[in-house]
């Protein structure tokens, strides 16, 4: 074979190696991203503090006037309270004044689903039949963040100021 | 039959794949390096630790992050767009942490600090 040939028929044999190479190389790097990658949730934390924020916008001092908050509002309460609202977040206030129950929200309320379906298979473990704890935990990093709390409050509408009960439910999703 | 090749061309061959396959694996590490210091760790720490303190300051707070730190070398700090991106030990962030505080939040750069600001 001449010298150009043998040129050409090296770097043809050199490629099947460095491709075996190139890929032990990925599949060690791969499994290394997935055994080292680690995911720390601050999630409860967030919607602690989200809950607050809301509480401290709405009644900061015990009186809720909902005169103040247009009906167009209602259903964009953080936008209301000057907090930017996200696809993974929601927000429900549930205001009872003894007269009738008023709904503020923002964001998707299908989120508390996902909530209910994880405390079932994270706390029990066993929601799912056939899966084992292995499986579970590896879900658990998805547990979304969750606050709910009651407060007496005194609620002003239309003029009348009545005693009342206001529930704050604050969740926040795992964020992609 | 084929000729063998002549030693020069045997030993150029094994060079250059030495060459290439030493290449391959220098980048490999370099890559996996970054991992193992668990720099995306810190990162991660460090961003979502300023996001909370963020969402619980009231107008006015302000905070300092030292840049010689526990989760190691504090390289810069960003508030953009209602994110928080924190370079730890030469990392850049490229999604960062949100936050959701109603105030303006500044950042500020000392010699051997950054100063977050929430008016």
């Amino acid at each position: 074979m001449n010298k150009r040939g043998s040129g050409v028929s090296d770097i043809v044999e050199m490629v099947p190696v460095l491709v075996l190479i190139s890929a032990i190389a990925v599949v060690i790097f791969g499994i290394s991203s997935v055994y080292y990658a680690y995911d720390i949730s601050v999630r409860d934390a967030e919607s602690r503090l989200l809950g607050r924020a809301v509480v401290e916008c709405l009644f900061p001092e015990g009186v809720l006037n909902l005169d103040s908050i247009k009906e167009e509002d209602r259903n964009f309460i953080l936008r209301y309270c000057g907090i930017e609202g996200s696809e993974r977040i929601y927000v429900g206030v549930e205001i009872d004044n003894n007269a009738r129950k008023i709904y503020l929200k923002e964001g998707d309320e299908g989120l508390l689903w996902v909530r209910d379906l994880f405390e079932k298979v994270v706390v029990t473990g066993n929601a799912i039949s056939g899966w084992n704890n292995e499986n579970v935990e590896r879900i658990a990093k998805y547990n979304p963040g969750y606050f709910s709390d009651e407060y007496k409050a005194f609620v002003f509408e239309n003029g009348v100021t009545r005693d009342g009960f206001v529930k704050v439910e604050v969740l926040i999703n795992y964020e992609k | 039959m084929r000729r063998l090749g002549k030693k020069g061309d045997i030993s150029s061959k094994a060079v250059i794949q030495t060459i290439l396959i030493g290449l391959l694996f220098a980048v490999f590490f370099l890559a996996l390096e970054g991992r193992l210091e668990a720099r995306g760790i810190k990162q991660q720490v460090l961003e979502k630790e300023l996001a909370l303190l963020i969402d619980a300051s009231e107008s006015g707070f302000s905070f300092e992050i030292m840049k010689k730190s526990l989760n190691g070398l504090v390289d810069g700090v960003e508030v953009k767009d209602g994110r928080i991106y924190v370079k730890v030990d030469g990392l850049f962030s490229s999604k960062g942490y949100p936050y959701f505080s109603s105030n303006e939040v500044f950042v500020e750069e000392d010699l051997d600090k950054f100063v977050v600001r929430v008016k």
